[in-house]
């Protein structure tokens, strides 16, 4: 069998039956489930923490964690659970210890404050006499990745997890060991939350769709 | 109008996660109710504005490699790894100044033919002068170059293990040619000591042959002249 035709049919195979190989000596096996899982626990992780290299470290720990402990899986069929719930847990530890660095950092609050006030007036300049940021699209994503930042944890995990990893309510009650009502007046407040930070940086909808 | 729809409920019914007799009923109470529309257009136009926030590609660099490391694993990407884990540090700190290192010294290794080779210079190749005027060590990768470069280290090994295959396979039937060449040679060298063997004793006996025919017919010469004067021609007669 060439290479190539080896990769395809592995990528052909379900989680379980990777983590079947995988514990039975095949490393590369354990390549495949990072391959197929990198981007989207990249994606929820960044917007969780709000920063690129922090997400990166913390993808790599929890992929790391995750390949020491496989054995330990009960359920193979729901590792992608158990890698965000691994996830999860290394991000909360994270913004523990960032919690204790910055709470007595007036400094850096207030450098973030002047930031978010750059990018926004970025953004309302930007629609008419910056054609180039506008194809990238660079500020309003920022914009909104900063806006995450605002609001409570246990909100802000729940809105990633429904609008951009798509999970059902149930599922992510699962990875949260949270019940699925929880789980919804999460999301409902978290929302609320967030439309109150817009309001306060004077972010309409359309500012944001201008740049789409 | 006071409106006893929980927070839970307009949520569910928001991202459409309700059983239909429940559906049917929020629907009803809906269509009269502005505190619920108005809350709907709140979900609506905040998770709008998420929206506008993309996927990126990430950079992990993440590869996992058989702990004890055969030959091959040398090909390999060097990356972290779980065993690396552990001393991430000082590990990846070597790492990258053996990398950077190799691209100061434009290291560069090839497999072809059966033949290794291995430049280390530190004057560029004439002919990627041009192409190295922008350094590609110190540029993002993009993921597809990432991925193709993976896939050429895969063809990289691949090649070496076909071609290290192939090779023993030859050497095997080199040899087998060389031993059967080997025993054909002794055998007929053995042949022919045997043969110059046959040919000695064959000379040498015959030379005892005709020797001992000499004495024999010297004996019967001598054996004649004694007895014959007596007998045929005797002096008496
Ligand atoms: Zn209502």
């Amino acid at each position: 069998m060439k290479l190539t035709e080896f990769l395809v049919w592995r990528n052909r195979m379900t989680d379980a039956q990777l983590i079947d190989k995988f514990l039975n000596g095949h490393v590369s096996a354990f390549n495949t489930l990072v391959w197929r899982w990198e981007k989207s626990l990249y994606n929820f992780v960044l917007r969780y923490m709000g920063d690129r290299e922090e997400a990166k470290d913390i993808c790599q720990k929890s992929f790391i964690r995750a390949y020491k402990k496989l054995g330990h899986l009960q359920e193979p069929e729901k590792f992608s659970t158990w890698l965000y719930q691994i996830a999860v847990n290394i991000c909360r530890d994270e913004l523990k210890r960032r919690k204790r660095r910055t709470l007595f950092s007036l400094d850096a609050m207030q450098a973030n404050e002047n930031g978010v006030n750059s990018e926004i007036a970025a953004l309302k300049s930007d629609g008419k006499s910056n054609p180039e940021a506008v194809a990238e699209n660079r500020n309003a994503f920022e914009l909104i990745r900063k806006a995450l930042q605002e609001i409570p944890e246990e909100q802000r995990v729940v809105i990633i997890m429904k609008e951009y990893q798509g999970l059902k309510f149930t599922e992510i009650a699962e990875v949260l060991e949270i019940s699925v009502n929880t789980t919804k007046s999460r999301m409902y407040y978290g929302l609320s939350a967030l439309r109150k930070v817009f309001n306060k940086w004077e972010i309409s909808e359309e500012m944001l769709n201008y740049e789409l | 109008m006071n409106c006893d729809i929980s927070k839970e409920l307009l949520v569910s019914y928001f991202y459409d996660e309700m059983v239909d007799e429940e559906k049917t009923e929020f629907e009803n109470h809906l269509a009269h109710c502005s505190t619920c529309q108005s809350e709907l257009e709140m979900l609506g136009q905040t998770t709008g504005a998420l929206k506008v926030c993309p996927d990126e590609e990430p950079h992990l660099d993440l590869h996992f490699i058989q702990e004890r490391t055969g030959i091959l694993s040398v090909f390999k990407p060097k990356l972290p790894t779980a065993v690396w884990a552990r001393t991430a540090f000082g590990l990846t700190a070597s790492v990258a100044v053996v990398l950077l290192l190799l691209a100061l010294v434009n290291f560069e290794a090839g497999y072809s033919n059966g033949d290794f080779s291995m430049r280390v210079s530190f004057l560029p190749r004439p002919d990627t002068v041009a192409q190295q005027t922008e350094n590609r060590f110190t540029e993002p990768v993009s993921r597809r170059e990432f991925e193709n470069w993976k896939m050429d280290t895969y063809r990289l090994i691949e090649n070496v293990v076909t071609d290290v295959e192939f090779r023993q396979r030859n050497e095997n039937q080199a040899t087998l040619t060389r031993f059967a060449r080997d025993v054909e040679a002794q055998r007929r060298q053995d042949l022919q000591f045997l043969g110059r063997g046959f040919e000695t004793l064959q000379v040498s006996s015959e030379n005892r042959f005709r020797e001992t025919d000499a004495i024999l017919n010297e004996l019967i010469l001598q054996a004649r002249s004694t007895r014959n004067p007596r007998s045929k021609f005797s002096p008496n007669q």
